[in-house]
């Protein structure tokens, strides 16, 4: 059996028994084999192989750390040297970063293979994957079902068994619904703690980076590296991350779990068996559990939708056909030129989502959308606030289905809109909150939610680990055909 | 609230986006679904909640005022569709 999990490939680096060039040409063959999910935007070999042998160079100096040698890939939102790097977006077809993205950098210096480009909903803005430009990613347990998204293509790599783990980002649900539709254990951290240097930019209040992988264990390695304040990001939050051993040892017996009940009891049918089975898990493993109710976060949904498109048609006011990107052919005037180039190269739901926000930011409407939603905002805050007086983290569904039908809410953008209501709450709070594996649902995966207080990233993820010592939901994988 | 074709060609305008035909009664549709959800915001009873902009109430990080290496003008210019000798190429503004 070829290794697939980011710690099995770091004992067998460790021990001599393969090579950063093995593991690398393992991947790049299962890229190509897999071709047919249309996870990554842009593969390169070249790049890929030359790193590998830096990085088993580097081992047998022994200067390797825990990354060195693994093969990574990180969502096409991220710039990377030299690299396309397209937000999924016509208007960034043919467009090369100049730099590295602060996350990408630490991959890099930490000594990871990065394989390339991940396939996404363009500018990060979708829960399906579909809005892609450049076609739909599947998802490798059900091919004619969506893998989630945004981070589309970075949930498919890891569940196609191509690269171990990736970086997605997630400003509204966007590494956990994915993570939770493919099988795997997703985080976003706490607003600030992954610089947004060199991130595509789509909602700044609410975006964050993180990563994806099989277990809580591989998502704090590279959690661990790709944390930490950046001078370069303004709204980067102070102070480092603990190394992975310590984000996964925090004692969680005698800990208190919430649980808001009315999130649990808006979700599927199909769901309810796993669900109520990982609470009863986490109770076995001396976690208590207790019911309370977070006021306004059932209204997440509207206030998002208001705060994130209006953040989005401002930060997107930056591709007018000048500096980069798509520009129109035979402009007549500069504003024929910022009209038409950004009419061709934005996809469908960008452009929805730019006049969405810029409705709700235009005089006489400013009040009764943006402002209303940024108080909605606080409260939601003060309620996240108050029930973390008497709990020590939450846990609720991260998706109201498992992964639905390619095309089945295509033509429907408010019944994906809603796909976020569980997720959404942890964007507007700047919460850490992490997606976990807890079981299945006709051959289908079923994520829970784990939330925390700010900077409590280590309290999920070791909440998360020891339910993966006891749970084996995140070992299971999708057969060749499909479902398992 | 509805917006009709006019409200949504008002907002292209606004938004510096060409739409066409098609696109603006899409848009018109379905904008008028999504305020549907949006308006549930209308009438929720958050008090005197003060505007929430950023989810973390963290001082204003300074960095020391010194010369820092930056990206040079060649490589992001690169990616510019019309540059000339440094400059980003626009069509004529003053006749």
């Amino acid at each position: 059996m070829s290794l697939d999990t980011l710690s099995a490939m770091r004992r067998a680096l460790e021990a001599g028994e393969t090579t950063a060039v093995a593991l690398t040409e393992q991947a790049l063959a299962a890229a190509e084999a897999k071709a047919d999910l249309n996870a990554f935007l842009h593969l390169d070999p070249t790049q890929a192989r030359a790193a590998a042998e830096a990085a088993d160079a580097r081992r047998q100096a022994g200067e390797g750390t825990a990354l060195t040698g693994i093969p990574l890939a990180v969502k096409d939102i991220f710039c990377s040297e030299g690299d396309p790097t397209t937000a999924a977006s016509r208007m960034l077809a043919n467009w090369r970063a100049p730099y590295d993205a602060t996350a990408v950098a630490r991959l890099k210096d930490a000594g990871a293979v990065l394989l390339g480009k991940l396939n996404l909903d363009e500018f990060a803005m979708g829960a399906s994957g579909e809005n892609s430009a450049f076609g739909p990613t599947l998802n490798p347990w059900d091919r004619t079902r969506v893998p989630g998204g945004s981070s589309s293509g970075s949930a498919a790599a890891v569940a196609a068994g191509i690269v171990p783990a990736t970086l997605g980002t997630d400003t509204g649900g966007s590494i956990r619904q994915p993570a939770a539709f493919c099988g795997l254990t997703g985080l976003k951290p706490t607003y600030g703690r992954v610089s947004r240097w060199g991130m595509i930019a789509f909602a700044s209040s609410l975006d964050q980076g993180g990563a994806l992988a099989w277990s809580a264990e591989d998502v704090a390695e590279v959690f661990s590296v790709i944390g930490g304040h950046d001078p370069r990001d303004a709204t980067s939050a102070p102070g480092t991350v603990a190394p992975a051993g310590a984000l996964l040892s925090a004692p969680v017996a005698g800990l208190t779990l919430g649980v808001p009940e009315a999130f649990f009891e808006a979700v599927d049918s199909a769901l309810q068996g796993p669900l109520a089975e990982a609470r009863a898990q986490f109770e076995a493993l001396g976690v208590r559990l207790k019911a309370i109710e977070l006021p306004f976060a059932g209204d997440a949904v509207p206030a998002y939708y208001v705060l994130a498109p209006a953040e989005a048609s401002t930060n997107l006011s930056r591709y007018d056909g000048v500096r980069f990107g798509h520009r129109c052919e035979n402009p007549v005037d500069l504003d024929d030129l910022y009209r038409r180039s950004r009419g061709e190269g934005f996809g469908p739901e960008v452009k929805r989502r730019i006049l969405t926000g810029t409705y709700a930011l235009s005089v006489g409407y400013y009040d009764a959308y943006y402002r209303q939603a940024q108080r909605v905002r606080r409260r939601i805050l003060e309620s996240f606030t108050e029930a973390f007086q008497s709990v020590d983290a939450l846990f609720l569904p991260t998706t109201p289905t498992t992964a639905f039908k390619l095309g089945e809410k295509r033509n429907d953008p408010i019944a994906l809109y809603e796909e976020d209501r569980f997720t959404i709450p942890a964007n507007l709070a700047g919460l850490p909150a992490l997606s976990l594996p807890v079981g299945f649902s006709n051959g289908l995966p079923v994520g829970g939610q784990l939330l925390a207080p700010h900077f409590e990233e280590g309290r999920i993820l070791s909440l998360a680990h020891a339910f993966q010592q006891v749970t084996d939901h995140h070992q299971q994988r999708p057969t060749a055909g499909g479902v398992a | 609230m509805a917006l009709d074709p006019d409200a949504i060609r008002r907002l292209a305008t606004l938004s510096r986006l060409a739409l066409s035909d098609d696109e603006v009664a899409g848009y018109s549709e379905s904008l008028s679904d999504i305020l549907t959800v949006l308006d549930r915001l209308k009438g929720l009873p958050v008090g005197d909640a003060a505007p929430l902009a950023s989810p973390l109430a963290l001082p204003q990080a300074l960095r020391p005022d010194e010369a820092q290496p930056v990206t040079h003008r060649e490589a992001l210019q690169a990616g510019a569709p019309a540059t000339d000798n440094g400059f980003f190429l626009v069509p004529k503004v003053l006749s």
